[in-house]
């Protein structure tokens, strides 16, 4: 009475397979408010025959139901995970976490560490030290690395020459360049210096003269001294220069008569042509007459000075290294492209980006300036649509440099 | 970049890096060559997501690299070895620019020790390997045998309709393999190399993912013979394993690598309890797998094949811009455009395929039904979402977290379709809803504190500002109670804030708008006007509370931790409105949609704001491109035309720059044609459309509420107004607005009534 008193009280037994991982398989009774924890103990308990000496034991197991291949909760009872009379269960061990490693592991994990670090140069020689040797005598022909300043004049030079080939039949070529050699007039006007004028007026010769000495002479105080002397009776040698005094003159040129419209192209072409060179005139070198006279009181003659100054864009002491040492560039390498079939201005020519910006004016306004002004450079580096050829340039040059 | 080799006596400085001393060899893909002190043309153009191989034979005394997988051939031979010579992986790296190594801890992706001999500075793990390829022999041996009960023999079968089906010995058998197979699970190299590929193989059928329930079996299996902590290790590495192939796999002609690893993507999100710990894992990752790269070798990308015929606008108007009417155009030319619109459609094509992959993910993502485990897939997105938002919108976010605007851009496409089909969905289902045509941001999001909006700017001000000022306000209109806790403990975080409520009659809102007007893009934007009146209205309904205070019963508002979130918390129940508590009487009394999809919809709109509106301008560069080459090619071609016959020179200058224009061309119209189907389709700019209304009606519903439209925060009009600017001047070039029928006239009148109803506040 006792018993079955108990047996209702426990509610329903049911009877359960149960499988372990090593193919033992027992029936197992269990009442339904049994929760799966105590489930577990039981089966454990039958599994290691007798008592669980280790706690840990029950942890460490899990219990799989077959039928529906689910893990159940521990905390629910047999009822709540919904377990049926036959039902099989599976007895698992669980594997455990890795375990943090102990302190000692750590320390000795860094060291191994430390050991590991990369090997020195004792340690590469101890573990090389028997090989044969090879190639050691690699030859690397160290070209000479070109310096972008003065390379990048020539490529200027060629550059403008092209792109003046591109843009000469543009409708409004004319219109274009013009305005560009009148922005490079703009610079230009009157500007005389002044310790060259002084030097001159001091030896006696009239300031008006004076000027037309030193404009003719390119602010030259010797030649334009030899000049005076020499023009001293020349009835024309107060006539003002073209262009300076009458500043219509150029302009008024420009204009010339409407040609037949069949050759209107090559009257244009021509017209082009003249501007150009007159652009190109403008190039011209003007000495700083300071740098000039100190070079040449260090007793060079007064050509070789202005040569040196001209390669060295008006930098005294570049200049005197110049004239001190090989001499390279010569000055008539100055005026010199680079070589157009060169694989470098090949490569600059088959840029998009360089060919895209020779379309555009500005571009070619902006090499003419850089040739003249190698300083303003960096102004058109800066500036938005001259900006990315420049960049463009700069990249193939110091790409192909180490060629 | 220079990637390559370099002895210990190479001394690298800010001028000479790898590849410029004697003894460094390196390959550059940025210019295509090779250096070693001198340089040389070598190799082919590298981008983003290549992988380079680099190869070094110390007995031959060579050096080789290659380009996913396709050797460049030997870059450098006789370099120097013997005693002391000993060679170190190198690289030279400008700003910006970022590598990842594998030196053999993970699979080789192009493994060369096959048939060269090669082999990774680091040694694979050989004998776990072959344990790990044993015991998935004996996986694959258990799939494909089921046993005969009443014959007492084992049958073989086909291992891809296989199910447990709850027998008992099976189980016990599968038990004891993963008894060793799990641990081995947990390792990188080993998930990667066998793993993956094992669960590759499984869709390498074909088919749709659903078609292959293999994979859902083996997943149900893992949970169930792996303990936790081994599912979790592997699922990671598994996802990452996956993250990596699929960001760095070259695109070929049918983005073959693309869909394959987006499939086994899909078909693991596919597993609920797998995919629910994936999210909680880390949605941002995951951002990678929406995104498409854009190839930049297009030959090898197969866009030659594909658009065999290249075609760029050739006639323009004064201003430089295409001509419209087209009846000028020859026949010739006609049929090369067609030819080529054709080539961009089938271009088109080919990524949809993948998009609708991506699509898939994210709506596996934002299933709400998913109820069997714990919360549903939605709401642990919803959170990991707004995180992803928090970390990208706070300045003081560290820049490798932040997500690149160019995944930004794709993440957002994706995701407004799965929400528009999700939100369609549930209209169909509660007809009482409104359509996802219709779709705004209810204006409580706004104030009622269930919504976390970070630090950013309210029209009004700063949120704790606001608390302050309208705290009558929002008592009166939406029966929100702030705590007065909340208050003081906001005043003691700034006193500036403070200072301004002394001076309560001054629109505050002024000063934070004067600030905000002084940003270029506002200044830049064509409806800067409208811009001015929405500000004005803010500061004039900050000061003018037009409704008396009225019902009595009140609610608290709770302020919760983003991350902590649950779906009563934002879907609501009987009683509890969720994330729309505080309905402001102008609101209707009529369900909108889920209330997850607003806060979706509210992120994506903020998405817009973070980066894509400028990544979308940025994306412009390329038809600009073709535009200002097709000018230069067309002049240059005329003056070809013009050109004196005596003049030669000048003839051969011109055909040699016509000839560098029109391979440039080539190359670009293909490169358009990929970024107009990523980027500038049809389809994208109905999203832009989309998202610009609902910022409209947001605004139009918000503005209703009166003084309580100070709480919107400033995105939703910088959106308004950047989604337009970005309809009319980035998409227009490959698609005309007004070629979308009735587009322009709506908006026009939803503009119209929104400035009559802006003027009625006034």
């Amino acid at each position: 009475m006792f018993v079955q008193e108990e047996k209702i009280f426990a509610g329903k037994v049911l009877k359960v397979h149960v499988c372990t991982m090593e193919g033992t398989e027992w029936l197992e009774e269990v009442t339904e408010d049994t929760t799966i924890e105590k489930l577990k103990e039981k089966c454990l308990k039958h599994y290691v025959h007798g008592s669980l000496e280790d706690p840990k034991t029950l942890t460490h197991h899990k219990l799989i139901h077959a039928a529906t291949e689910r893990i159940l909760t521990e905390s629910k009872t047999v009822a709540e995970e919904n377990l049926k009379d036959k039902d099989c269960l599976l007895l698992i061990k669980k594997r455990p976490p890795q375990a943090p490693p102990k302190m000692a592991d750590i320390s000795s994990e860094e060291k191994k560490k430390q050991e590991n670090k990369a090997p020195d140069k004792d340690a590469i020689l101890k573990a090389t030290a028997n090989l044969s040797t090879c190639n050691t005598e690699r030859a690397v022909t160290q070209h000479n690395i070109k310096d972008f300043q003065t390379e990048l004049r020539k490529i200027l030079v060629s550059l403008i020459e092209v792109a003046q080939k591109l843009l000469a039949l543009n409708p409004d070529a004319v219109e274009l360049f013009k305005k560009a050699n009148a922005m490079l007039d703009e610079d230009e006007e009157d500007r005389v210096d002044e310790t060259a004028l002084q030097q001159l007026t001091e030896m006696g010769f009239p300031e008006s003269r004076a000027v037309k000495a030193l404009r003719l002479n390119h602010m030259s105080v010797t030649q334009a001294m030899e000049w005076l002397i020499e023009h001293v009776d020349d009835p024309m040698v107060d006539t003002p220069l073209p262009g300076q005094d009458t500043p219509g003159v150029a302009a008024a040129a420009a204009p010339a008569p409407a040609p037949a419209p069949a050759s209107l192209e090559e009257a244009k072409q021509d017209e082009l042509t003249e501007i150009f060179k007159r652009i190109r005139r403008k190039r011209e070198f003007r000495p700083d007459s300071q740098a000039v006279i100190a070079l040449m009181e260090m007793g060079f003659d007064e050509k070789e000075v202005i040569d040196a100054l001209r390669v060295n864009n008006n930098q005294q002491d570049a200049a005197c290294e110049w004239l001190l040492g090989d001499r390279k560039p010569t000055p008539e390498d100055l005026d010199k492209g680079i070589d157009t079939s060169s694989p470098l201005f090949q490569a600059i020519l088959e840029n998009p980006v360089v060919q895209l910006g020779l379309t555009n004016p500005k571009t070619l306004l902006a090499f003419e300036d850089m040739l003249e002004n190698p300083l303003n450079s960096t102004q058109w580096m800066n500036d938005p649509e001259t900006g990315p050829v420049m960049l463009q340039i700069s990249r193939i040059f110091q790409t192909l440099n180490r060629t | 970049m220079q990637i390559g080799w370099c002895t210990l006596n190479c001394r690298f400085n800010q001028e000479e890096g790898v590849g410029d001393t004697p003894d460094s060899y390196a390959y550059d893909g940025n210019r295509v060559r090779k250096w070693n002190v001198t340089t040389t043309n070598y190799g082919k153009s590298w981008a983003a997501g290549d992988i380079v191989s680099c190869l070094i034979d110390l007995d031959e005394g060579t050096i080789t690299f290659c380009l996913n997988g396709q050797s460049l051939g030997v870059a450098f031979s006789n370099i120097k070895t013997g005693p002391g010579v000993a060679y170190f992986p190198a690289i030279s790296l400008s700003f910006k620019e970022s590598v990842a190594f594998n030196f053999g801890s993970r699979p080789l992706r192009y493994p060369y020790y096959f048939y060269a001999c090669y082999l990774p500075l680091q040694s694979p793990p050989t004998t776990d390997l072959i344990k790990a390829n044993r015991l998935l022999g004996y996986l694959k041996t258990v799939l494909s045998t089921s046993i005969d009960t009443q014959e007492e023999k084992l049958v073989e079968r086909d291992s891809g309709t296989w199910q447990i089906q709850g027998d008992p010995t099976i189980l016990v058998t599968l038990a004891h393999i993963f008894n060793h197979f799990a641990p081995l699970m947990c390792k990188v190299y080993l998930v990667e190399d066998v793993l993956m590929n094992f669960l590759l193989s499984i869709l390498e059928g074909g088919g749709s993912v659903d078609e292959h329930p293999l994979i859902q079996q083996l997943l149900d299996l893992f949970w169930l013979l792996m303990e936790d902590h081994e599912v979790n290790e592997c699922l990671k590495q598994l996802m990452m394993s996956l993250l990596r192939a699929y960001r760095f796999s070259p695109i070929i002609p049918d983005l073959g690598f693309q869909i394959h690893y987006l499939r086994l993507t899909t078909a693991i999100l596919r597993h609920e309890k797998s995919r629910k710990y994936l999210i909680t894992f880390d949605v941002l990752r995951s951002v990678v797998f929406f995104y498409i790269k854009t190839p930049l070798r297009v030959k090898e990308a197969g866009l030659d094949e594909l658009i065999p015929t290249t075609w760029w606008p050739t006639r323009f108007d004064k201003e430089g811009k295409d001509e419209r009417d087209t009846c000028e155009e020859t026949a010739e030319e006609r049929l090369r455009r067609r030819a080529y619109e054709r080539g961009c459609h089938r271009l088109k094509k080919r990524i949809e395929v993948v998009e609708e992959l991506q699509v898939q993910i994210l709506r596996l993502m934002l299933n709400n039904k998913d109820k069997g485990t714990g919360e549903a897939s939605r709401y642990i997105f919803l959170n990991k979402f707004r995180k992803f938002l928090q970390e990208n919108a706070s300045n003081r976010g560290n820049p490798t977290v932040l997500c690149p605007p160019e995944y930004m851009v794709c993440f957002i496409h994706r995701l407004i379709t799965a929400i528009r089909s999700y939100w369609d969905e549930g209209k169909r289902k509660s007809p009482g809803s409104i359509s996802s045509e219709d779709a705004y941001v209810p204006p409580q999001l706004f104030y009622n504190g269930k919504v976390d909006y970070f630090d950013l700017q309210r029209l009004g001000g700063l949120l704790s500002h606001l608390k302050k000022t309208l705290k009558d306000d929002l008592a009166a209109k939406a029966n929100i109670i702030i705590d007065p806790a909340e208050i003081q403990a906001s005043s003691m975080d700034d006193l500036d804030e403070d200072e301004e409520t002394g001076a309560a009659q001054r629109p505050s809102g002024a000063v934070a708008m004067g600030g905000a007007l002084a940003r270029p893009s506002w200044l830049s934007s064509p409806t800067l006007g409208r811009a001015n009146r929405f500000l004005s209205t803010a500061a004039v309904s900050l000061m003018t509370p037009r409704r008396p205070l009225a019902p009595p019963e009140k609610v608290k508002v709770r302020t919760l931790a983003v991350e902590q979130r649950t779906e009563e918390d934002i879907e609501g129940s009987h009683g509890n409105d969720g994330l729309l508590l505080g309905r402001p009487l102008e609101e209707p009394d009529q369900p909108i949609t889920e209330k997850s999809l607003l806060e979706i919809l509210d992120g994506v709109v903020m998405m817009y704001n973070l980066s894509v509106h400028q990544q979308l301008g940025k994306m412009v560069v390329v038809s600009d491109d073709v535009h200002e080459y097709a000018v230069a090619l067309k002049d240059t071609e005329e003056k070809i035309a013009r050109c004196p016959s005596r003049r030669l020179d000048i003839l051969e200058e011109l055909q040699k720059s016509q000839k560098v224009f029109a391979e440039k061309l080539n190359h670009l119209s293909r490169r358009l044609a990929w970024i107009n189907a990523t980027i500038y389709s049809k389809e994208k700019m109905l999203d832009v459309y989309w998202l610009l209304r609902v910022c409209i009606r947001t605004i139009e519903h918000s503005d209703s509420t009166g003084s309580l439209f100070a709480f919107m925060p400033e995105f939703y009009l910088n959106v308004a107004m950047n989604s337009y600017s970005a309809l009319k001047n980035y998409f227009s070039p490959s698609n005309c607005m007004e070629e979308l029928p009735g587009i322009i006239k709506s908006f026009l009148s939803q503009l119209s009534g929104n400035m009559k109803s802006l003027c009625n506040e006034l």
